[in-house]
């Protein structure tokens, strides 16, 4: 034999030694329903995320991914369920991974993304973001809990929030405040509005600030002025009227 | 141009069994993932 | 280093252009490998925080990525590229043109490298929109690409003029491989070309408000693959053309490394799907295509191993090398006048890893276990920064000594180096492996969350797989420090002999002409009819479908660009 005849059997070997795994892989998409997402053109990017119950085993969950949190960031399903996936991004590149599955997908702006899981067992599954996003990715998760199917409550629809409905509340969440500041105790990307109105500030200068009015006019308008200590000076001018300004200002003052 | 004929002919059994080796440790790392791929499924 | 009958003087000008081609990007290694080793203290978590010296996170992500993987590989291929050209082909180049290709690749390295210093263009190697850059950040790109173009164009007159005077000749192998990186690169960037021209750098520049990003995407991967290949190949052309004579023996097949590179030229490019498995608007059909492709494309590699491992047999037979197995251990691993061989012997090693974790991500439905997760960066740094960049290395440190005449300093530690990164990459990538199996993420400071035991997120099982990740990267760390010593000692030592440029060359041990590789053209036209195939179908869906545009965002706010007052 040749060098040229025992390189072309190897190269032949090779060949086929691929397309058998390939072969394999190909037949897993039927015999194990691992498939992938494919194009999807009747859903459009939606805004709002939610959880829709089609039966007490068919539910399907709609997340908007965004800078920088899951909506929704909690979802509760049956053991036993089906769950229809469909993920939608209204700003940048996001991913989708439900860590001990197989669903991971990309959020990619302009188009919605879908994938079907089944749920035997009941367990806690994180979702996580593993597209770089910015500032708030490493932060990036929720969380899919699947229940015994005994103990499933069907979610009631939550009593309509006075914040929600709070004009100044309304505003921060428009004009993606609440992305950075939270209203828990979460301080790491910005000062928490948690308790904010009133609060004493040290500054990068080392000075010591009350957080009243006036301070919190000038950060909203000209977030450089004075910055928090601890914190990078990132924070992008919302655009708000005088009149929205106050609104928002309003409201911090009512949480506490 | 041919191989000198004065060089003794060389087979390589060693390289075969290499690459052998090489499709068995492949095949076996690609099914312990298609395992965890269908485990998950 | 071993008497080498090829050795020829060349132009004290083509010298001078080539040394600064392979130390400028030298410099900037130095940082791009620093941040690598930051990296993996971050994500053990043992540092906290998002910045580290003056170095955010992801901006120094970006550095690494866009150092390493962009500006370290091009260079190095434009320079090792003349001297193939140069040496092979015997005639001297057009120097006008070819500092001319360095001058503009060098500006636009400068240019790019200054806005993500600048902390402009936070958006990491593949700069997926709508994150945006600072336009000069695409322009340099854009620099760097044209400047490599003009230098392959300038080794076709000197092919054309070798091929004139030795007509029905075989081209000499090496020549084979460059050409076949350099069409490879040209297929590759021409869609990366069309994306940051027409769609990312209008958009940057405020000309047009949104960008379709889906297209953007599938143009860069159209581009990202072919990349991959433009990388590997100078590293075949020296495992081909110098590996066997290293080992005191023969090229078991020079067919074996004309249908490479021709099969890479043909199955590069249709494949840059297997990038977006898990995105949403492209038909799973075109997916499965490409899935296909994929798996063709791994074949010249399994040929490779092969004819490497018969190559390197044959000589250990020669220094008396006996059994199946007992041959390996005649090759010269730690011969430190031979030492180019142990940094092509580690990559090959390495690759062994890479390549099967390559097909494991390749295999259709099986991305969906693997996919942003810890297990890629794990598998590319046993092939980019296995393989490819010890190859690169191991060839820079060989010019730059023998163009200058000096000889390599601290010669033992030299040929170690390689061995210390390949224990460093397996610990690195074995820890990543294990992380991303379970889920672990990609592209995430993992100190800040994931990492961190005060933190809602933290994941303990993880932190196994992140020391190992850390270990490894120290070790690989120590590798690099070593080498540059090594590098700059060398560079700044007394000169030694005259300067040569003098290519290791290895005789095949069977030289049959086959017909079907002697010939470009036919491959380059399979290869146009295999790019239609897989990509005509999912560009014109993505066209087609008319997927809304998106406005432009920075990293570190939530509101598009342009909804700031006064952006």
């Amino acid at each position: 034999m040749t060098t040229t005849q025992l390189e072309k059997r190897i190269f032949a070997v090779a060949v086929i030694f691929v397309l058998l795994l390939f072969g394999f892989a190909a037949l897993a998409v039927n015999q194990f329903h691992v498939g992938l997402p494919t194009c999807l053109t009747s859903v459009k990017p939606f805004q709002k995320g939610e959880v829709i119950t089609h039966s007490p085993n068919h539910y399907e969950v709609h997340y908007v991914a965004r800078m920088w949190r899951f909506e929704p960031e909690e979802v509760t399903v049956p053991a036993g369920s089906t769950v229809d996936v469909y993920v939608s991004t209204p700003d940048v590149t996001h991913g989708l991974i439900l860590l001990g599955t197989n669903l991971n997908l990309m959020a990619v702006p302009g188009v919605v993304n879908y994938a079907r899981v089944k749920f035997d067992q009941p367990h806690v599954y994180q979702v996580l973001c593993h597209e770089y996003c910015g500032l708030g990715h490493d932060r990036m998760a929720a969380t899919l809990r699947v229940v015994d199917a005994a103990t499933y409550r069907p979610p009631q629809a939550p009593p309509a929030s006075p914040a929600k409905t709070d004009p100044g509340y309304r505003l921060l969440d428009a004009k993606q405040c609440l992305s950075c500041h939270s209203l828990q105790d979460d301080a790491e990307l910005a000062p928490s509005f948690k308790g904010m109105y009133g609060r004493s500030q040290k500054l990068t200068d080392g000075s010591i600030v009350t957080t009243d009015d006036a301070y919190l006019r000038e950060s909203i308008l000209h977030p450089s002025a004075k910055l928090v200590t601890g914190y990078d000076d990132v924070m992008p001018v919302p655009d708000a009227t005088n009149e929205e300004v106050e609104q928002m200002i309003e409201y911090l003052k009512t949480i506490k | 141009m041919e191989h000198n004929e004065s060089q003794p002919k060389f087979f390589p059994s060693g390289a075969i069994l290499f690459f052998v080796l090489l499709l068995i440790f492949y095949s076996a790392l690609w099914f312990v993932l298609y395992w965890v791929m269908i485990a998950r499924s | 280093m071993l008497p080498n009958e090829n050795a020829i003087e060349i132009e004290p000008g083509l010298k001078r252009m080539l040394l600064i081609e392979i130390v400028f990007p030298m410099i900037l290694l130095v940082l791009g490998i620093y941040h690598g080793l930051v990296q993996v203290l971050y994500r053990a978590g043992i540092i906290h925080g998002s910045h580290f010296l003056g170095l955010e996170y992801f901006q120094g992500l970006t550095l690494h990525g866009v150092v390493n993987a962009l500006v370290f590989t091009t260079f190095f291929a434009v320079a090792f590229g003349y001297a193939v050209i140069r040496q092979h082909l015997g005639r001297p180049l057009n120097m006008k043109i070819a500092w001319l290709s360095f001058a503009l690749m060098m500006i636009g390295t400068l240019l790019s490298a200054a806005m993500i210093l600048a902390e402009k263009a936070t958006v990491l190697y593949t700069f997926y929109p709508p994150l945006r850059a600072h336009p000069a950040f695409y322009i340099g790109l854009v620099l760097v690409v044209v400047g490599s173009w003009l230098a392959f164009f300038n080794w076709l007159p000197p092919y054309f003029a070798w091929k004139r005077e030795h007509p029905g000749a075989k081209i000499p192998l090496a020549v084979v491989g460059i050409f076949a990186a350099f069409i490879v690169w040209l297929i590759a960037t021409a869609p990366v070309a069309v994306e940051i021209l027409f769609l990312l750098i209008p958009w940057s520049m405020g000309w047009v408000p949104m960008v379709n990003v889906p297209l953007a995407r599938m143009l860069f991967w159209f581009f990202g693959h072919p990349l991959v290949y433009f990388w590997l190949l100078p590293t075949y052309v020296m495992y081909y053309t110098m590996l066997p004579k290293l080992c005191g023996g023969k090229l078991f097949s020079d067919f074996a490394g004309r249908l490479t590179f021709l099969w890479l030229v043909l199955y590069s490019a249709p494949v840059g799907i297997h990038h977006q498995f898990t995105e949403p608007g492209i038909t799973d059909t075109w997916k499965f295509v490409h899935a296909f492709f994929t798996m063709l494309v791994a074949v010249p590699s399994f040929l490779t191993a092969f004819t490497m491992a018969a190559s390197m047999e044959q000589g250990a037979r020669q220094s008396g090398g006996q059994g199946l197995f007992g041959w390996w251990k005649k090759l010269p691993y730690l011969d430190k006048d031979r030492w180019l061989f142990s940094y092509l012997f580690a990559g090959l090693f390495i690759f062994i890893f890479g390549g099967v974790t390559g097909i494991i991500n390749a295999s259709y439905n099986m991305n969906n276990v693997v996919h942003n997760t810890a297990w890629l960066p794990a598998h590319f740094h046993q092939t980019v920064a296995g393989p490819v960049f010890l190859s690169y290395i191991g060839m820079s440190l060989f010019l730059t000594a023998n163009l200058t005449g000096k000889e390599i300093k601290l010669p033992r530690w030299n040929v170690w180096i390689p061995y210390i990164w390949t224990l460093g990459i397996m610990i690195f990538s074995t820890g990543l492996f294990i992380g991303g199996a379970a889920g672990e993420p990609r592209r995430t400071n993992l100190g800040v969350s994931y990492s961190d035991p005060h933190s809602p997120l933290y994941h303990p099982e993880w932190h196994f797989g992140d020391m190992m990740g850390c270990v490894g990267g120290i070790i690989m760390t120590i590798a690099g420090l070593m080498f540059f010593v090594v590098f700059f000692a060398t560079l700044f030592g007394r000169t030694a002999k005259k300067g040569a440029l003098d290519l290791i060359v290895s005789e095949p041990y069977h030289d049959e002409r086959v017909p079907a590789v002697q010939s470009f053209t036919p491959w380059l036209a399979a290869a146009a009819l295999l790019l239609v195939i897989a990509y005509a179908p999912p560009l014109t869906e993505t066209i087609r479908s008319q997927f809304p545009g998106a406005r432009g965002y920075y990293p570190h706010s939530p509101l598009p660009i342009d909804a700031e007052p006064g952006h």
